[in-house]
């Protein structure tokens, strides 16, 4: 009976109250990777990488570890993850706050993904002038 | 709310240290719950301060080795240790998470903690390494 009567479509719902599952999934499985990622690039970056007298990282050694593949992968997979899941995170508890309506939750995504991309791009150019 | 003893001999202190650890309150869950969300922030801001920290290798002119050799003071330990601490309470909360989704069964006192445990221990663990 329900889809005989067409319906108006409501503009102003609550978006806290819902995700996809995609965005749900995306979230827990960007942050599992993220806890390989941070620990691969705490122990690389921090520990061996530090020059043992002054205890300075010098872009040299920076330069040299970034010539192979595996830590181009770890930089560049960690930037991106990074800025995928904390700009989610920050999206839904802002969302969780209450009285976002669809109009403004799409507005900050927007916002969010531009910042990020832009991030994202910032990390790439210095990426490049640490290999030179 | 309406059993609060307002003549009760125990110290405010006791009484809220009693609450929470009986869940009649906020339980410990609650806590780390917010923590999780505010170590979150701290670390996206971080995220953001660390990108333009290495973008400084972009400026010509020692920039990068001058905030580097700033960095090298072994008083930006006491921050790294603090920071460690960090993202150790908001990752293992968060493998939490993700177990409490995967497993609906499982009980979130006593994984709540779990987290605060492991999170000290592999703290301590790691302040120790760094110091």
């Amino acid at each position: 009976m329900q889809r005989d009567i067409p319906q108006a479509t409501v503009w102003s719902v609550d978006r806290g109250a819902e995700m996809s599952i995609a965005g749900w999934l995306a979230q827990r499985w960007t942050g599992v990777l993220l806890v390989v990622f941070l620990l691969a690039h705490l122990v690389v970056a921090h520990f061996v990488v530090v020059s043992p007298t002054t205890g300075e990282i010098s872009a040299g050694e920076v330069a040299s570890r970034l010539q192979s593949g595996w830590f181009q992968v770890l930089d560049m997979g960690l930037l991106g993850l990074a800025l995928y899941h904390g700009f989610n995170g920050v999206l839904r508890v802002i969302v969780s706050a209450g009285h976002v309506g669809n109009r403004l939750y799409f507005v900050l995504l927007g916002l969010f993904w531009i910042i990020g991309i832009a991030l994202t791009y910032y990390g790439v150019l210095v990426f490049r002038a640490f290999l030179g | 709310m309406s059993t609060i003893p307002t003549q009760s001999s125990k110290s405010t202190y006791l009484r809220f240290w009693e609450r929470t650890l009986s869940d009649r309150r906020m339980g410990v869950g609650s806590y780390v719950w917010s923590l999780h969300r505010v170590t979150g922030f701290v670390m996206v801001a971080y995220l953001v301060a660390h990108l333009f920290v290495l973008g400084t290798i972009l400026q010509s002119g020692g920039s990068f080795d001058n905030i580097m050799s700033v960095l090298a003071n072994p008083g930006v330990k006491v921050g790294e240790i603090i920071l460690i601490w960090v993202a150790i309470l908001h990752g293992v909360n968060g493998i939490r998470l993700f177990a409490l989704d995967l497993a609906p069964s499982m009980n979130h006192r006593i994984s709540a903690y779990a987290v605060v445990a492991v999170t000290v221990v592999l703290g301590i663990v790691v302040a120790v390494f760094i110091w």
